[in-house]
Order: C-alpha cells, then sequence, then structure tokens
C-alpha cells in the first residue's frame, strides 16, 4: 500500500504519540504479510497487533537503514512467527481456513479470472514453503523488489529471485494437477 | 523485438497491478498469448493479484487501542528512572537495576540472555535484533520478550523422478562431492538440476539458503 504522507511524517507523528496514521498506511501490508506465514486470519490479526507495538516500542531505534515497509515487514514476520509458536506448533493449516480469509481489495474483475480460479492459486499458494511463499506473495502482491524481498525474508537479492520462479513454478505444477484431475 | 521469457515473467505482477505504460503492457500481453510457458506463469500470477487480501475492518482500531494500552501500562522503573533522571544517567541506571532485579529472578534474566543469544545464532534475518533496529536492553525487554529460535528452512521439494548417475549431467557429479555434509543433498542436488531444470547458480543459492 502506498502511504498518503511521506514515511518521514508518519514517523514523526508517531514518535510523537500518533500511530494511527502509521497504522493506517501500513495496516494491509503487515497484515498480508502475517497472512501469508501463519495462513489464518484471526492468528495474522493478532500478528499484526503484535507487530505494530512492537514496533512502536522499538521506534526510537529506527534508523531509516530500510525503508518503513521494509522494517515493518520484518517486524511483523517476527511477530507472525511467535504467534504461530505460542498458538500452535503445527505448520499445516487446514485449507479452510484459507479460504476464510477476509474480502480482498477493490480491484476484483471476476470477468476475467473466475472466482474458482481465485481460491484455487490461494490454496495452492498456502501449500508452498514459507519463503516461496513470501516471496511469491510480497512480489505479486505487494510489488516488492527482489531487493526488498531479501531483505524481509532474510534472503540475498538472488535467493528471493529463484524462490520466486521455483514457487511461481510450483504453482503452475499444482493448478496443473488440479486441473487434470 | 522479441522479449525474452526471463523478461517477460519477471514483469508480470507489474502487468497483473497495472503499473506497466500501455505500450509495454500491451508488448507483454502480446508475449504471453503466443508463448504457453508464459500463459501458464500469467494465469497464476493474475489469480494471485486478484486474490490480494486486506486487513479485517476494524483491525485498525484494535491495533490502535492495543498500542495506546501499552503506553499506559508502562513499567515502575520506567517512571522512577524519568524522576531521578535530574541526577544523571549513571544513577537512573543504577536506580532502575535496582527497581528492576526484584521483580525478576536471577535465573529468568539468565534465560533472556540466552534467548537473545540464541535468537542472534540461529535466525539469519533477525542479526540479533528482536524489534527489528537494534537489540533491546533487558530493561526494555519486560513483558516484551520475544524469542525467536526460528525453525530450519523450509526443505526444497523432492524429486518427482529417480535420478540415477547415467542421469546426472557431469556438472552435477562436481557438485555433489561438495555437498556430503547434507543428508540426501546429492540426491537431492542431482534431481532437482536434472527434473527442475535449475542453473548451476540458481541451484547453489537455494542450497546456501538451505544451509543459513
Amino acid at each position: 500500500m502506498i502511504a498518503t504522507e511521506s514515511d518521514a511524517g508518519l514517523l514523526e507523528k508517531a514518535r510523537n504519540g500518533d500511530a494511527d496514521a502509521l497504522v493506517r498506511a501500513y495496516l494491509d501490508d503487515v497484515y498480508r504479510v502475517a497472512l501469508r506465514v501463519l495462513r489464518d486470519a484471526d492468528l495474522a490479526a493478532d500478528a499484526t497487533q503484535d507487530a505494530f507495538v512492537n514496533a512502536m516500542v522499538g521506534l526510537s531505534r529506527f534508523r531509516g537503514e530500510s525503508s518503513v515497509r521494509t522494517w515493518l515487514l520484518r517486524i511483523a514476520i517476527n511477530a507472525a512467527h511467535t504467534v504461530g509458536r505460542r498458538r500452535s506448533r503445527r505448520r499445516e493449516v487446514a485449507l479452510d481456513a484459507v479460504g476464510d480469509a477476509p474480502a480482498r481489495g477493490p480491484r476484483i474483475d471476476e470477468r476475467v479470472v473466475a472466482r474458482v480460479e481465485v481460491e484455487r492459486a490461494e490454496r495452492a499458494l498456502a501449500q508452498l514453503p514459507e519463503k516461496q511463499r513470501l516471496s511469491v506473495a510480497l512480489r505479486i502482491q505487494d510489488g516488492l523488489s527482489y531487493a526488498e524481498i531479501g531483505e524481509i525474508i532474510g534472503s540475498s537479492e538472488a535467493a528471493a529471485r529463484v524462490n520466486y520462479h521455483y514457487g511461481v513454478r510450483r504453482l503452475r505444477e499444482v493448478l496443473g494437477d488440479d486441473d487434470a484431475m | 523485438m522479441t522479449m525474452r521469457c526471463e523478461d517477460v515473467r519477471d514483469q508480470l505482477p507489474a502487468l497483473a497491478r497495472g503499473e506497466l505504460a500501455e505500450t509495454d503492457a500491451a508488448a507483454l500481453r502480446e508475449h504471453v498469448a503466443a508463448c504457453d510457458e508464459c500463459a501458464d506463469d500469467w494465469a497464476v500470477v493474475e489469480a494471485l493479484a486478484l486474490a490480494t487480501p486486506v486487513a479485517p475492518v476494524r483491525l485498525a482500531d484494535r491495533v490502535g487501542t492495543a498500542i495506546a494500552q501499552r503506553r499506559l501500562v508502562a513499567p515502575p522503573r520506567r517512571r522512577a528512572a524519568r524522576w531521578v533522571g535530574g541526577a544523571g544517567l549513571a544513577t537512573a541506571a543504577l536506580l532502575a537495576l535496582v527497581i528492576a532485579w526484584p521483580e525478576r529472578a536471577p535465573d529468568e534474566a539468565r534465560t533472556i540472555a540466552l534467548a537473545q543469544e540464541q535468537a542472534a545464532a540461529t535466525d539469519p534475518f533477525l542479526d540479533g535484533e528482536i524489534f527489528g533496529a537494534t537489540t533491546p536492553t533487558e530493561a526494555e525487554l519486560d513483558g516484551m520478550v520475544r524469542v525467536a529460535a526460528l525453525p530450519q528452512n523450509d526443505a526444497l521439494p523432492v524429486p518427482t523422478e529417480e535420478v540415477t548417475a547415467e542421469d546426472v549431467p557431469p556438472l552435477a557429479l562436481d557438485v555433489g562431492p561438495a555437498l556430503g555434509d547434507w543428508p540426501g543433498a546429492d540426491g537431492m542436488s542431482a534431481g532437482m538440476m536434472v527434473v527442475d531444470e535449475l542453473t548451476y547458480d540458481e541451484m547453489q543459492i537455494l542450497l546456501e539458503e538451505m544451509a543459513t
């Protein structure tokens, strides 16, 4: 999501006690990353809350070495991992949970791709290993560069690119297998 | 001019989000219409772009409330530190330590220190940072400890076909002995190179990921 205020302005407000603008600017981004890690909407909401609280606690130490979005998404991944370990040790989540994810943004044009295709793609995405899943989601749904993706998930830029293309290839195989059945 | 498939696939997400100039978008669509491989990629990218989730409606309010509550329940020693701030930082730090010590048993403090050390050692993208900036002090960790001993990276997919020595090209055989410390790595790397058609460089990158 593109912030309507500059990141500097958002950080200044947050440091002065008003975090509302920063939260609203990056809420979708943080939630999306948490959802991709946890594959559960309720847990993702918990992790999103934790992520922003942690960010506010650590705000004074943010030195601008990365973008605000990258910084927040790194915190979101950490928070999601913590929530996941706290609530459950199982890494596989029922695919139905992915189907219960909240409404999507207003860009849907269901004349182009049938609703069922969208849901199949979501379920297939949930089956990918985490780094591939995040690389694919951050590239396609958040429009991040491979360098930014690498910084967020703890990989090199080259590894993020490989994880992305390998993830898309796996999705093609999974969706292709579904078609063949 | 013929577009390279590699370049086309890199730009498909931008095409799906409507971020390309019309001429560039038209060129991509023309390529996708004529290339089965890129068309398959496009189907995946387009579907996922449409599946982009957004946060629940009331989550922003919930987050705002949580942030506000966190400020309202500041630990007692922080208030004491502000009160004695005029006496110098050293005094404030000593006072904070004295006030904090009874609240945290020695073994718990040691546990936190060990957790930080473990997190820094095992988590490649924490780098010792729990809050995303710098390693917090023990005083700042009160009530906010986030231990992050992450699990191993997800395993790469197992090859779907059995690979024999005759199937493996010479380059994969050269790679094999270097991976001897990783169980199954020889078969996996060779299988990946034959079944998944990764280049040598791509394989090296993924194997480095496994080692971190």
